[in-house]
């Protein structure tokens, strides 16, 4: 471990913590599999982090941990450095999410509700604002995301990369300090990807939100990654995306198999 | 292998009272979630029109052909004891103690409460509940109740016109087609219902399977297995289970209810 970089576990905390979110010793069975043996590591606040691995390596597991959507067997996950999401309770849990967006591999958008309205679903629930004032914030989101002339539409009408900016959209109107992000590059041509990913790096920089996004995709992650979590045989190592260019870790290397230049 | 069969009771046995306990707690927070606003009128009303929509052209042609039917059995069986001007009194109190709620019931089942089951088996897929969840929305009350409460709300009209139907199904072989006399029908009919154990037993009863096949339905749906093959394992318990809880729960406000 010592010529890299990499972290096995989350390095001394500085003065003002950068994290935003850190995850600790998390175990998690599937029945007899374990699919967490001891994941550890931390997401920085207002940045990109990336979490990558192989296909069943547990990526949208631990995005749905952060979601609070399950529950590890043991460990914990703070944010902010007290809030331990393992141990929260049912409204505790509803507070929680109020600040947290989260974009689903399939969109997730209730595919009986026009687009529209699945984007003001949630300003409807929660909000104290009215029906013009709903629309100009929806108006204003889909803007920044790109999505014209869909509003009186139904998901399943849509285009793959349409879905994910209409989640994306979703996920933002409430302007969440949280965006995780099930794979939203999956399912995309690469001139989509570009797009997708210019968005999310675009939204991260404007709004300055804590993103958490899931992918196998290697290229788009070089890119846009200010850390990456790469989840392997039940563990996590994390680091600055340069400290896995010079990786010393096979586990490390195998996972790119010559992917990087 | 008697040892392999007793197993396999047990399990399964091990695994109704699991899945009692289940279907009770689901509905426990079903029922609470009727008392917290907003009601969502109109998801409710969208949901009675699909439900209605579903399983009104089939509610209806049965009705028609259940009535035809007693007609026939009742007419034949009635001349040989010379009381064929009972006819009427005959379709309508088996159509409205019995056949009228359970038939729709069934037919209910199969055609509306499965398609809640798999509605909401895809949204548990596709994770539409998951995202609602995320939104710090309660999927039981922004997706269950507005479906349960259409279904407990359309079983007892659906009945009641299943019933109409059957009627003058009886009135059509017994009037129109063998010639029997028309007041005669109508009259049987009207004095022989009594309205507290007929009527009302009859929409206790059509209420009563309005909350099964809701609650099965969705609960069903709703703790369905994330892949398509948990879609098709819920859809069809639903129809089993609803349809079992409908004859078991049919025998016993019959027999509570004292007709
Ligand atoms: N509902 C479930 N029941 C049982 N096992 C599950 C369930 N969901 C996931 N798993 C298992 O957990 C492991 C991790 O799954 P997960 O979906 O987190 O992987 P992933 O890294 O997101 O993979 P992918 O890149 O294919 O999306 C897999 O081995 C999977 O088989
Ligand atoms: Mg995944």
């Amino acid at each position: 471990m010592e010529p890299s970089k990499i972290e096995s576990s989350s390095g001394p905390a500085g003065v003002v913590s950068p994290v935003h979110i850190e995850v600790e010793g998390l175990r998690f069975n599937r029945g007899e599999r374990p699919i967490f043996r001891d994941v550890s590591c931390g997401f920085l606040r207002d940045r990109i982090n990336v979490i990558l691995g192989g296909s069943g390596s547990g990526k949208t597991t631990l995005l749905r941990m952060l979601g609070c959507l399950l529950r590890p067997d043991s460990g914990a996950i703070r944010v902010d450095d007290d809030l331990d999401l393992t141990r929260l309770g049912s409204s505790e849990i509803k507070a929680y999410r109020r600040h947290v967006g989260m974009m689903f591999q399939g969109g997730a958008l209730l595919d009986s509700m026009s687009v529209f309205d699945n984007a003001a679903l949630p300003l409807r629930e929660h909000s104290p604002l009215d029906e013009a004032e709903i629309a100009r914030e929806i108006r204003h989101v889909f803007d920044s995301v790109g999505l014209d002339g869909v509003d009186d539409l139904l998901p399943a009408e849509l285009s793959g990369g349409m879905k994910k900016r209409a989640a994306l959209a979703r996920a933002l109107v409430t302007a969440p300090d949280i965006l995780l992000c099930d794979e939203p590059f999956s399912g995309l041509d690469p001139a989509t990807v570009r797009l997708v990913e210019s968005l999310l790096v675009d939204v991260n920089e404007r709004l300055g939100v804590t993103m958490v996004i899931a992918s196998h995709h290697v290229a788009s992650t070089f890119r846009m990654a200010g850390r990456i979590v790469l989840l392997v045989e039940g563990e996590a190592l994390s680091g600055a995306p340069d400290a896995f260019r010079d990786h010393a870790d096979p586990r490390v290397e195998e996972f790119f198999a010559g992917d990087l230049v | 292998m008697t040892g392999g069969g007793v197993t396999r009771l047990g399990r399964g046995a091990t695994r109704m009272v699991f899945d009692l306990g289940g279907l009770t707690r689901f509905g426990a927070q079903v029922a609470d979630s009727l008392r917290r606003r907003p009601l969502r009128l109109r998801r409710l009303a969208d949901e009675m029109f699909t439900i209605g929509v579903l399983s009104l052209s089939i509610v209806l042609l049965s009705g028609l052909l259940v009535g035809l039917v007693l007609g026939l059995q009742g007419h034949t069986t009635l001349v040989r004891f010379g009381a064929e001007d009972t006819l009427g009194a005959v379709v309508g109190l088996v159509l409205i103690r019995e056949l009228g709620p359970v038939l729709t019931a069934l037919l209910v089942t199969g055609r509306a409460g499965s398609a809640v089951a798999a509605e909401i088996g895809a949204m548990v897929v596709t994770e539409q509940l998951d995202g609602l969840r995320m939104m710090s929305v309660d999927p039981i009350d922004f997706v269950v109740k507005p479906k349960a409460l259409a279904m407990v709300l359309s079983m007892p009209l659906l009945s009641a016109l299943f019933i109409v139907m059957g009627v003058f199904g009886g009135w059509l072989v017994g009037v129109v087609f063998v010639g029997g006399d028309p007041g005669l029908y109508l009259s049987s009919l009207e004095s022989a219902v009594r309205f507290r154990e007929d009527i009302g037993g009859s929409l206790l009863k059509a209420f009563v399977f309005g909350v099964l096949v809701a609650l099965i339905s969705t609960w069903r749906g709703f703790t369905c297995r994330p892949n398509a093959a948990g879609v098709s394992a819920a859809t069809t318990a639903t129809v089993v289970m609803s349809s079992v809880a409908t004859l078991i729960f049919d025998y016993f406000i019959t027999a509570l209810w004292r007709f």
